[in-house]
């Protein structure tokens, strides 16, 4: 009967009435839920313990930034392709889909359970993309690649590694301080990575290395390029190259603020309020410098596309 | 507004179910910490005099146990204790011992080597010194030896011999320690950790022989001057 063919027809297919109400109805909603309300049984338990463990160190205090950076831009990609209307083709892929979620459980039970961060935040990733390939499949998935990458940089990496990554970093920052002081002229002297100037010592924690501002403004300059759309790729990945020599900038205005503060205020003044503000100093400093390197490579990118052509 | 697409109703809900499944999991294989005993003050019982070494009265400044800035997290230690002793001789020997009840993967007794260079100081030297016999063992305890100075020449210069004992577990780097928390904690168990570590400040390098020996000395009386429970907290 012709008439049950077209009750059988996808109901995707049926052009949307035009008093549809604005929120979608509960029967297209609850597939979302469910699969929301899963990964807040895996995920809400390690933020809000991550919250008091890992993420309250100098260690790691970026990755809650990151992670919502994260969330933001897989609704701003989904809005994007929307409105781009690609009609990408969905081509759930329920085997690699599956094997990826399993996998990524794995992780997460092993992390959970025996208290390595690593894996239980990092599981999240392989979760995550099983789940973008099991209902829309490849091509959709490879549109958010760039949601999960950002995702690596929230994952907390093992004390040992950040430590020995930490290390040189702050005995650069120190040394690049003293010398700049001494330049000036201050009664600077450095041992390790302990200043001293004037009659007071520093010690140059490991938050003043910058290794987690370091991650913040790789993601952030990251996404910024991402979001902005740029098309040369050149100037894309010496922007992300230059990000690290940036960081190490602002980390070293840092510590001279707070050694001058010091210097010029006394010990109180230097652990003091303004100990935070330095650190809204290094992100000013660090924007600032991306902004204007970023303007810079777009002069550079055109008078080399201008030769070309 | 974002359009929602569709999704299998079935689908969504298994998904949903193994991540429900994989949280339980994730509880149920977590290790239980089982509080055997209250264990021991080791600032009570770990003796103020044995021997011929008497603590020194007053705080003793040394290089703290603790990796600079942490939280209270990440400070992984339930008691410790800083002292210095004084023989009769007049040499001085700093003691420092950092007992945490649980040690996890990220949170776990810190190594010297790593606290000494977080308060400015430059490791010179780090290895394998022969191992001191100890009470309460038969097998003597594999230590470690360092060489730490800070202030360049003509400052400070200081011998520390230590051992961290992870369970039952004496092997020095980290990755093993890592791999054994993780056996233990698969197999349902929690381990505690010990730092034991004596340093005495000396002049010169050469000096650091003599140091060694009278500090291998110090850490094995010490062993047998304290009570059985304290010492389980020790050495294992």
């Amino acid at each position: 009967m012709p008439s049950s063919k077209t009750i059988t027809m996808p109901e995707r297919m049926q052009p949307s009435a035009p008093y549809a109400p604005r929120v979608p109805p509960l029967r297209d909603l609850a597939p979302w839920l469910i699969l929301f309300a899963g990964l807040a049984a895996l995920y809400v338990p390690t933020i809000v313990d991550f919250v008091h463990g890992p993420w309250r160190g100098d260690r790691n205090s970026h990755g809650p930034i990151v992670l919502a950076l994260s969330a933001w831009f897989f609704y701003f990609q989904a809005k994007r392709i929307q409105e781009q209307q690609l009609n990408l083709p969905r081509t759930p892929a329920p085997l690699a889909g599956s094997l990826l979620v399993a996998i990524g459980l794995s992780f997460y039970v092993l992390g959970r359970s025996q208290a390595l961060p690593m894996f239980e935040l990092g599981s999240l990733i392989p979760v995550l993309i099983g789940v973008v390939l099991l209902f829309f499949g490849r091509v959709i998935a490879g549109r958010f690649w760039f949601a999960f990458f950002l995702l690596f940089f929230a994952i907390p990496m093992p004390a040992s590694i950040v430590d020995t990554l930490t290390q040189p970093m702050k005995l650069a920052v120190s040394v690049s301080t003293v010398e700049l002081l001494h330049a000036f002229g201050y009664p600077v002297a450095r041992s390790g990575v302990i200043i001293s100037i004037g009659s007071y010592q520093l010690l140059v924690a490991d938050a003043c290395a910058g290794l987690n501002s370091l991650f913040t403004l790789e993601a952030l300059g990251l996404l910024y390029m991402n979001v902005m759309r740029h098309e040369s790729v050149f100037r894309n990945i010496t922007l992300a190259i230059l990000i690290v020599p940036i960081s190490f900038a602002a980390n070293v205005t840092r510590v001279i603020i707070l050694s001058l503060l010091t210097y010029y205020y006394g010990d109180g003044v230097g652990q003091g309020f303004l100990h935070e503000f330095s650190g809204m100093a290094l992100f000013l400093t660090a924007l600032f410098l991306i902004i204007s390197t970023d303007t810079a490579l777009r002069a550079l990118s055109r008078r080399f596309e201008h030769r070309g052509a | 507004m974002l359009k929602i697409a569709r999704l299998s109703l079935r689908s969504t809900a298994f998904v949903a179910l193994a991540m429900l499944a994989a949280a339980a999991l994730a509880m149920v294989a977590a290790p239980r910490f089982a509080a055997t005993e209250a264990a021991p003050s080791l600032e009570a019982t770990v003796p103020k005099s044995f021997g011929d070494w008497k603590a020194l009265e007053g705080n003793s400044i040394q290089v703290s146990v603790s990796q600079g800035v942490e939280t209270s997290f990440e400070q992984p230690y339930d008691q410790t204790v800083l002292r210095t002793y004084v023989n009769s001789r007049g040499d001085q020997i700093m003691l420092a011992l950092a007992w945490g009840e649980r040690q996890q993967q990220d949170v776990k007794v810190h190594r010297p080597e790593v606290c000494y260079p977080a308060q400015g100081y430059v490791v010179k030297s780090l290895h394998h010194e022969t191992p001191i016999a100890v009470a309460g063992r038969t097998e003597p305890v594999p230590t470690m030896g360092m060489l730490a100075g800070r202030g360049g020449k003509g400052g400070e210069l200081e011998a520390v011999r230590y051992w961290i004992r992870i369970g039952t577990n004496y092997t020095g780097d980290g990755l093993r320690a890592r791999w054994y928390i993780l056996q233990e904690g698969l197999n349902g168990r929690v381990v505690d950790g010990v730092l034991v570590r004596a340093s005495q400040r000396i002049r010169s390098e050469e000096d650091a022989t003599r140091a060694n020996a009278l500090m291998a000395q110090f850490l094995s009386e010490l062993t047998q001057a304290v009570p059985p429970a304290t010492l389980a907290m020790l050495v294992r």
